[in-house]
């Protein structure tokens, strides 16, 4: 039984290490680089094709399913993060990723969405919880917060 | 039996002090053979970082980054111990392609060579005790990096571009310290006191922010030889008791210094320049010493609920290109020399020249202004 639980977590471990790989040709262009809120629809999808793109950083601020970029084919995406940004059919988004969508609600704060969009929780949960805050989307206020009056208040 | 339970104990401390010794860590973007971080050839990836500094990391520990990007997935908290005043926990950016086990402060990095994070929505966080040096941050999340008690950060550049107001480039707590830092934050806070005693900003430049500093936790704080620039709020809003705001150059903010209702505020040796008000208080604040400041070009006042100071120069100030980033004085300038600074009058001779502002260049023959014996007539 012990042996079969370490083969498994053997086989979890070697999977996860081959998630975090290229197949693809590595991307020189577009890994290890800042593109936050860029927009890449125009180019040619000769740039992107049969390549894997590690490490970069594609988010768009409060935009979720950003269709940023172009009909290219079979695109990995190693430890990037590609909150907000559409995914598309041919690009290949492992867990190491993050794509998560998020967008600020009527608090002013980052709240990560579900299904149609709709808020989930706060992405600063944490934060959250230790000032005693409401982490349920029904307690989100009706209209937005007026930063003067917040400040006034302080 | 007891041998064998002795030996396992033996074993036992001795992997335990093995394990508790600080130690020198070399991360790159994309880590380097087992990834252990012990050696630049073994280098922690970011991921191996991130699982280190958030679960293993411990006080005395330093981290050297190779020049690089590194992107988070998630927000980046390494609190997982605590420095200590003996044994701070650092992260050092270093030059691309460093080479040194471990690097010297001539491998440091700087400019565009600083690795650079993407913060994305997330953040970057450490706790008291956090020494971080020679980086870059971009982020929209609500702060981008943060620290607590008695940190130390160094030649650090934060740009958190978010659309939504008030977000923050940094934030810390008490008697932290900032040194040659750049902050930006587009519709918020350069940076952010939190309930911060005796902490310091020193030159450094905080521009195109809604807000430069947000001092109203900052008690007995010093302000000292910054820029700041282009500020669409105020470049210190609610400065509060016993700060020190001193030889700064404010140019372009809608409020250089709000005073609000605190008390003992030292202002004094600073250029305020084509600004919409100089220094404002709510009403008149009381023990707040403000004087040998320049005055120029205030599109409504150069103060209000204040005065400027028996020894103030109001004075139509060209300084050099401050469009391009260069807020040096011209040849002969009225503020050099002039400024608040040791004189005859305290027992000592010679001339020491301190210029108001940030710029302290002499061009005057004869070594500048500055041979009054200064003081207050009351």
């Amino acid at each position: 039984m012990n042996n079969l639980i370490k083969l498994i977590l053997l086989f979890l471990i070697i999977s996860t290490c081959a998630f975090a790989q290229c197949t693809n040709l590595i991307n020189e262009k577009y890994s290890y680089e800042d593109f936050m809120n860029k927009d890449f629809s125009k180019l040619s999808s000769e740039e992107f094709n049969n390549t894997c793109i590690i490490g970069s950083n594609f988010y768009q601020e409060n935009n979720p399913d950003s269709d940023i970029f172009p009909d290219f084919k079979n695109v990995e995406f190693v430890k990037c993060n590609l909150d907000n940004v559409l995914i598309k059919k041919e690009m290949i988004v492992g867990e190491t990723n993050t794509k998560k969508k998020m967008k600020v609600q009527n608090d002013l704060q980052d709240w990560i969405l579900g299904i149609e969009l709709k808020p989930i929780e706060p992405k600063n949960k944490a934060m959250f919880l230790e000032k005693d805050i409401s982490i349920d989307p029904k307690d989100i206020p009706l209209v937005k917060l007026d930063i003067k009056l917040l400040e006034v208040a302080k | 039996m007891n041998k064998l339970l002795l030996s396992i104990i033996g074993f036992m401390i001795i992997a335990t002090s093995a394990l508790s010794a600080p130690a020198v860590h070399y991360v790159t973007v994309a880590g380097a053979d087992t990834k252990t971080g012990a050696t630049w050839a073994t280098a922690m990836g970011y991921a191996e970082f991130e699982t280190d500094c958030e679960g293993a990391m411990e006080a005395g520990d330093t981290y050297y980054f190779e020049a690089g990007t590194y992107t988070l997935t998630s927000d980046l908290a390494c609190s997982f111990a605590t420095g200590t005043p003996a044994l701070p926990i650092s992260f050092i950016g270093v030059a691309s392609g460093t080479s040194a086990e471990p690097p010297t402060i001539s491998d440091w990095a700087y400019g565009d060579d600083r690795p650079l994070i993407a913060g994305a929505g997330y953040n970057f966080g450490c706790d008291d005790y956090c020494y971080a040096k020679n980086f870059r941050m971009t982020c929209t999340d609500t702060t981008c990096f943060y620290t607590d008690l008695n940190s130390f950060i160094y030649n650090f550049k934060v740009v958190n571009s978010s659309g939504t107001a008030d977000r923050k480039g940094m934030a810390t707590d008490d008697n932290t310290v900032f040194l040659n830092v750049e902050l930006v934050s587009t519709n918020g806070i350069g940076v952010s006191f939190n309930y911060a005693y005796r902490a310091m900003i020193l030159y450094s430049y905080i521009h195109d922010s809604k807000n430069g500093i947000n001092a109203t936790n900052l008690n007995g704080g010093t302000i000292a030889n910054n820029v700041f620039d282009t500020i669409s709020a105020a470049g210190i809003s609610n400065s509060n008791t016993s700060d020190k705001i001193y030889n700064n150059t404010f140019y372009n903010c809608l409020l250089a210094i709000d005073a609000a209702v605190s008390s003992q505020i030292l202002i004094v040796n600073n250029i305020f320049d084509n600004n919409g008000t100089g220094v404002s208080a709510d009403a008149s604040v009381p023990a707040t010493i403000i004087d040998y400041n320049v005055w120029s070009n205030s599109a409504t006042a150069d103060v209000t609920n204040v005065t400027k100071g028996e020894h103030a120069i109001t004075s139509d100030i060209t300084l050099t290109n401050p469009a391009s980033g260069d807020f040096t004085l011209p040849d002969s300038s009225v503020a050099e020399g002039v400024a608040m600074q040791v004189g005859t009058n305290i027992g000592i001779t010679g001339d020491y020249n301190w210029n108001i502002g940030v710029d302290q260049t002499d061009t005057q023959s004869g070594g500048g202004g500055g041979t009054t014996s200064y003081g207050f007539s009351n």
